[in-house]
């Protein structure tokens, strides 16, 4: 496989997850939209000269937070939520649109408790990376990364214990 | 039998690292092992597991459906590649880089400015369609020139040529029209709202989008419209706001570049004898051609600092592709702010400011503080920290300004390590002494603000914070007095982001009462750290 196929693949599979993150970084979706776009010519650069990336994946989430860094010339909160933002209702019958409505509003209102960090670590991590490649991606120790996570995981269970 | 946890302590269970590293597989079979008969253990890689479950959960089913789609098609790889490549080296444009007489003249003093005549609600098609055909009800001078831009040469011919289709002798000017006939754009009439909006009313798939701009006496606006179909996929109408008279536009060719368009400079409601003006190539110098240097962005960055817009807002600074003006966009910002960083700019020259027509919903950069943060912290802590602070509201205020001030200074830093990266030591060394000078002062200014926000945040934090530790620790953390202010810069917005994360974690996060305890110890150092970092930078600045 081509340096160039390669890449297509990975663009192919990942340029909607990155530009994702980037929106979740508070980057204008026309802006986010160039920034992806950006992040895999960048990996496509970098491959054709020969030089390894262990994970493309880990290493396009780093590129799109430092453009999101760049973008912003300051460290964006991490899925900046406004007031009022409910869970949508979707197509069920009246009984389980009720309990799915409240167990969704418990879990917005537990991710909208988590700090900035630890919805930005989770993010990451429920997109598969490893925990080193998380601290990597946003600049902080390993250790941190997994303090995040795991003052995370504690906090969503106390919430979501019972729904 | 217990673990080595990573301390080098014994302990019954895994630790946190070791634990994480299960979940990544990377744990060597020894001490995954434990994990299969320990229960505890096996709850917490639960509790992680399902922590992870919920927020996909959140992600997909709640998050998902709110973020905004792609706005455009994505462009292929290859032609990504293929715009890298077209970009970097000039010469290889088709389309040459050279002079381009009149509309240099118009493109060159661009800026962007605020807008008065936008309905929010309007969407950019009903935006672009009222513009266009509010301009084409317009009557042009019927002598208008326009300039064209191909290959290395600038093309001045009538707006409107007296016959249609008529066979060009000149092969490249031949190619044109074939070109523009094969779009189904008008070569006969290129630079008017009416040809645009046949063009446009023709596609199947479109997507609009209209800018404001300001030239340095009239504003303009930009009605840009791209296409998946057909041989021109994307073209723009510059509309002079007063009248929405057409005075430029720009047709990008697949596979063969862009058509620069433009009212010649020597266009003029007299101007005689222009109808029967013969097709003449020629090579017209333009002003402007010289690239824009790094003392445009420069003037760019003293304006926008003069209203605070250089650090912690959504504006963004670049070239044109062509290297000949600097832009400055600038999304999700109010209106009030688009008037005053147009009018900032407006002394700056080779400057185009570009702001969304459309107003973003994009919430405020610096968000205002709403969570009371110290629900999490462990009880005997929190009351330590209140009864130094004088109660619960004032750790709150202090925790919110201490919290503002960290994210501040990180935005300073950061607007350092930039003017360090865009003005390396041979760029500062080139330029001369007046710009050098505006430069130091930025540079002073990032360093000043950055010192007055650590004071503060040391001031707000004194109730809490240890006393000062042994500076010996600070330089020694720092490593090497840097060669230049600019070699600093890296490290300082690192230190700056460290502290950041460490302030967070301490009034934001959740933990033990022994951790809190140890972070406490740890954050005097960490501004020490960053104290000394500011204090290096400031030293490699003299």
């Amino acid at each position: 496989m081509t340096v160039n196929e390669r890449v297509e693949q990975i663009y192919q599979a990942e340029r909607d997850n990155i530009y994702s993150y980037l929106l979740y970084c508070s980057v204008p979706a026309g802006r986010a939209q160039e920034l992806a776009q950006d992040a895999f010519l960048k990996l496509y650069l970098k491959m054709s000269k020969g030089e390894s990336v262990e994970n493309p994946r880990a290493w396009l989430y780093k590129v799109a937070h430092n453009f999101a860094l760049r973008f912003h010339r300051r460290e964006a909160v991490f899925d900046e939520l406004r007031d009022g933002f409910e869970p949508a209702d979707r197509l069920l019958d009246p009984e389980h649109a009720a309990m799915e409505h409240q167990r969704q509003t418990v879990l917005l209102r537990a991710i909208r408790d988590l700090s900035p960090r630890q919805r930005n670590c989770l993010h990451l991590r429920a997109q598969g990376l490893r925990y080193r490649e998380i601290a990597d991606v946003i600049g902080i120790s390993t250790s941190a990364a997994t303090e995040f996570l795991r003052r995370a995981a504690v906090r969503l269970k106390g919430i979501m214990d019972g729904y | 039998m217990g673990i080595k946890g990573p301390t080098g302590s014994d302990s019954p269970h895994l630790s946190d690292a070791q634990l994480a590293r299960l979940e990544d597989g990377e744990l060597s079979a020894r001490e995954a092992s434990h994990f299969q008969s320990c229960p505890p253990c096996g709850n917490r890689l639960r509790d992680a597991q399902a922590a992870r479950a919920a927020y996909v959960e959140y992600r997909d089913a709640i998050r998902a459906p709110l973020l905004a789609p792609a706005p455009k098609p994505w462009q292929t790889l290859d032609a990504l590649i293929a715009r890298h490549q077209a970009n970097r080296p000039r010469g290889l444009h088709w389309w040459s880089v050279a002079a381009l007489g009149a509309a240099a003249c118009v493109m060159l003093g661009l800026i962007v400015s605020a807008l008065v005549l936008w309905s929010p609600r309007q969407t950019a098609s009903a935006q672009a369609s009222r513009l266009l055909t509010d301009s084409a009800k317009l009557e042009l001078p019927q002598r208008r020139l326009i300039s064209l831009r191909l290959h290395d040469r600038t093309l001045v011919r009538p707006a409107v040529l007296a016959t249609e289709g008529q066979p060009e002798g000149d092969r490249d000017i031949a190619r044109l029209q074939i070109v523009f006939a094969a779009a189904h754009y008008s070569w006969h009439d290129p630079l008017s709202a009416r040809s645009f909006q046949a063009w446009r009313s023709g596609l199947r798939d479109k997507r609009d989008s209209v800018s404001i701009i300001r030239a340095e006496n009239y504003e303009s606006y930009r009605v840009r419209t791209e296409t998946d179909s057909g041989v021109l996929r994307t073209a723009s109408l510059t509309l002079r706001a007063p009248d929405l008279r057409p005075v430029a536009g720009a047709f990008d060719f697949e596979r063969e570049g862009t058509v620069e368009v433009a009212e010649a400079a020597a266009s003029s409601e007299d101007a005689s004898g222009a109808r029967a003006l013969p097709t003449r190539p020629f090579t017209a110098p333009a002003r402007n051609e010289t690239p824009a240097g790094p003392e445009v962005t420069l003037h760019v960055l003293a304006a926008l600092n003069q209203i605070g817009a250089d650090v912690g807002e959504p504006v963004e600074i670049s070239e044109d592709p062509r290297h000949r003006q600097v832009v400055v966009h600038a999304a999700g910002v109010s209106r009030e702010r688009q008037r005053q960083i147009a009018g900032v700019l407006k002394a700056v020259p080779r400057v185009m400011l570009e702001f969304d027509a459309s107003q973003s919903s994009l919430p405020p950069a610096k968000a205002t503080p709403q969570q009371r943060y110290f629900a999490t912290i462990p009880a005997p802590l929190r009351q330590q920290f209140e009864a130094r602070f004088g109660g619960p509201a004032a750790f709150q205020e202090a925790t919110d300004r201490i919290l503002e001030a960290s994210s501040s200074a990180v935005a300073q830093a950061h607007a350092l390590e930039i003017l360090a990266r865009d003005f390396g030591p041979p760029i500062e060394e080139s330029l001369i002494a007046p710009d050098r000078e505006v430069l130091q002062k930025l540079r002073d200014n990032h360093i000043a603000e950055s010192e007055r926000l650590l004071s503060r945040m040391r001031q707000d934090l004194k109730p809490v914070l240890p006393a000062v530790p042994n500076g010996a620790a600070a330089p020694a953390a720092h490593g090497e007095a840097a060669a230049s202010w600019q070699a600093g810069a890296a490290s300082l917005v690192a230190l700056a982001r460290k502290t950041d994360d460490a302030l967070n974690r301490l009034l934001a996060g959740s933990y033990s009462q022994s951790s809190g305890e140890e972070m406490l110890r740890t954050l005097a150092d960490q501004i020490e750290q960053f104290d000394y970092a500011i204090r290096s930078e400031r030293r490699a600045a003299r």
